[in-house]
């Protein structure tokens, strides 16, 4: 069956992250007739820029799986409008960098349409957006905007470590009924992982890795990035636990109290610019919470205050990575416990 | 045909040329009606607004109440609606209640959006009003995905899109138009040209000089008529929305109007040629329509001074009792952030 969605027939075993999130729109489209896509190149052959939707638009037709023009703003407000009017749209946002250009949809309209209306109308979408930082694309398509969508009340923002996560989120997402945003890191479509059928609903942090020492708040390719570091501390230094968000918005604060309560040191790691991102979220929450508990200041790891460069070396300088999460660790833990 | 009837005609040479009926005698009354409630509401709350009874960011519809009550008319109450800040004669016009319109506008709980909207965002799915925006040109979008569940749906429905001539030039309104033509979608695109985008003349922001002739860039039908004339606006709405049923696409109608208050209250509309505005008034669409209602002796001057004097009742009966209605209470703050009750608060981190 070669126009078969990948990873839909009889898989086994480890998929994708890109297969784990076709699934969950080709379970969607197949469960529920007012399940539509719609976005730039999403149709076959092509099936998106990276493959995502591919065979969708063959198996369940190209009028639930439609192309659209280059025109964010009427993909974002058709999808409102069509969420308005009963279907559960879910569109494609070909990079988060393109957000600026439906924002005024995003924030707006979507994210305030309930409130505004006393609760008479609701906004069932789905944004699904990519982020190519590591992939040396520069500065324009690159960007992890998810602080620009945290501080709008009104948007599920989700961001998925595994191909697991991806599928399941996405079910809850798509069940949900209020707008959500899911981010898309493209150097993680690649990453495979076994499949779980179990629901997992949204607001419902990971412990990713238990630990005793300090506490690694984080969320996306990132966790991986935190496993490694923990991973390489172990033998002889602090014994890191990573806490995998898997949702910004909800958030689970009580996962993330819990764990720092218990550490008494965090950390809180992500892709995105540390001025002004969600890291900065997190660390207030926890001092705000846990002052007088902590034994060091929170900490924050993520992207240096610049456009993201494109030259390779530049790219991985500017980003976080495992070497500056571990001498972040090495710094909260430094402090007499 | 000159380039003027052009405008009246569909571009395609296929489309049939719909025949729309005038409305009887019934329906000429109720589209006065609509005009005579919309202006009545009008001036209690201008009213209201300078005893000081009411505080409020207010954007008068006076001068475009023909183009409401005739675009009204030629809907269905199923057909979908999304205007914008100035809006309360489309809202009047599409059927919301007076009651829950004005209790919004002074954001009181028993309003449409439990009085956390306001004026600019009045919404009653019932009436099939969908959104109110206050960012000009954001409707437009929204409008097209309306239509486009339609569509999947077959309701039948359509959507029509209310907006000004100042949003003919932000990109939403080209990224709709053209995904409307593309996917043939159900809308009406209606542009109320009352000849000025907020404190800026028309010729100032535009070249084109008929926001219709924009519609020939996505081959779509555009079409130029006298928003001052119900009759006028009826018919090229009924037209578009016959068109639209039988999934021939959106149209693009540009009503021709004018705003006899300027942008906001409080206006002194300095930037208006003072003899452009004293003809306008001459022009006043509500009288006018009175006495062609007159002249045609489809009312006497007897009946539509007792229409006049019950919506004025009406609106001053409805304003006093919604004066008296409570605010909604601190309870209403962080209930309908999202579906999940609680939910708000917890992703604050509160």
């Amino acid at each position: 069956m070669a126009d078969a969605p990948a990873g839909t027939p009889a898989d086994t075993g480890e998929v994708s992250v890109r297969a784990a999130i076709t699934r969950a729109l080709d379970e969607a489209l197949g469960a529920d007739e007012r399940v539509v896509l719609l976005g730039e190149d999403i149709a076959d052959p092509g099936g998106g820029v990276f493959g995502v939707t591919r065979g969708l638009s063959t198996k369940h037709g190209a009028d639930r799986v439609r192309d659209t023009p280059i025109s964010e703003q009427a993909i974002v407000g058709a999808a409102i409008g069509a969420a308005l009017g009963g279907l559960r749209p879910v569109a494609e946002l070909m990079f988060m960098d393109f957000l600026g250009l439906c924002l005024d949809q995003l924030a707006n309209h979507a994210a305030k349409l309930r409130y505004m209306s006393g609760g008479r109308t609701a906004v069932p979408m789905v944004l699904r957006t990519a982020v190519g930082g590591g992939l040396q694309v520069g500065a324009q398509h690159s960007q992890m905007l998810e602080g620009w969508l945290t501080h709008v009340p009104g948007l599920n923002v989700v961001v998925p470590s595994s191909a697991s996560d991806a599928r399941r989120l996405l079910h809850a997402c798509l069940a949900d009924d209020d707008p959500c945003v899911f981010i898309e890191q493209v150097p993680l479509l690649s990453r495979r992982g076994p499949l779980d059928d179990t629901p997992l609903a949204l607001g419902v942090a990971d412990v990713a890795r238990p630990g005793a020492d300090v506490t690694v708040l984080t969320y996306g390719r990132q966790v991986h990035e935190a496993l490694a570091a923990a991973e390489s501390l172990a033998p002889s230094g602090p014994d890191v636990e990573v806490l995998d968000l898997r949702t910004l918005a909800p958030l689970d604060t009580e996962a993330v109290l819990d764990s720092v309560r218990r550490t008494r040191r965090c950390v809180v790691f992500h892709e995105a610019v540390v001025t002004g991102g969600f890291g900065a979220e997190l660390a207030a929450l926890v001092s705000e919470s846990l002052f007088g508990r902590l034994l060091a200041p929170v900490l924050r790891v993520g992207a240096v205050s610049a456009p993201l460069p494109y030259a390779k070396g530049l790219e991985r300088l500017a980003l976080p990575g495992k070497e500056r999460l571990v001498a972040a660790i090495t710094q909260a833990t430094s402090t007499a416990g | 045909m000159d380039e003027d009837d052009g405008h009246r005609r569909s571009l395609r040479a296929d489309d049939k040329i719909v025949t729309v009926a005038t409305p009887d005698d019934d329906s000429l009354r109720s589209i006065y009606r609509t005009m005579v409630l919309v202006a009545a509401c009008d001036d209690a709350l201008r009213a209201a607004i300078s005893a000081g009874t009411v505080t409020m960011a207010y954007y008068s519809p006076r001068g475009q109440e023909a183009t409401a009550a005739g675009f009204g008319a030629a809907l269905r109450a199923d057909d979908y609606l999304v205007t914008t800040y100035r809006g309360l004669h489309d809202q009047i016009a599409k059927g919301v209640p007076l009651r829950p319109l004005l209790a919004e506008m002074l954001g009181r709980r028993a309003g449409t959006g439990k009085g956390k909207g306001g004026p600019m965002h009045v919404v009653w799915p019932d009436a099939g009003l969908m959104v109110t925006t206050g960012v000009v040109g954001s409707g437009l979008p929204i409008a097209c995905g309306l239509a486009w569940a339609a569509q999947r749906q077959g309701s039948g429905r359509v959507a029509l899109a209310s907006f000004g001539d100042g949003a003919t030039n932000i990109g939403a309104f080209h990224e709709a138009c053209n995904l409307a033509a593309v996917w043939r979608l159900p809308v009406v695109f209606l542009c109320q040209n009352n000849g000025y985008g907020e404190h800026t003349a028309f010729s100032d922001h535009q070249r084109t000089a008929r926001v219709a002739d924009r519609a020939a860039a996505y081959a779509m039908p555009g079409v130029t008529v006298d928003g001052n004339d119900p009759l006028a606006v009826h018919a090229a709405v009924a037209e578009a929305v016959t068109r639209a049923r039988a999934g021939d696409g959106p149209t693009l109608i540009e009503a021709l109007t004018y705003r006899l208050y300027g942008h906001v209250f409080g206006d002194r509309m300095g930037y208006v040629p003072p003899d452009e505005l004293a003809r306008a008034w001459t022009e006043e669409p509500v009288g006018r329509f009175r006495r062609r209602l007159v002249e045609t002796a489809v009312v006497s001057d007897d009946e539509a001074d007792a229409i006049e004097q019950e919506c004025a009742h009406l609106v001053a009966d409805t304003l006093d009792e919604v004066l008296a209605l409570p605010e909604p209470g601190p309870d209403e703050l962080l209930t309908d952030v999202l579906a999940a009750s609680g939910a708000a608060a917890r992703s604050t981190g509160g």
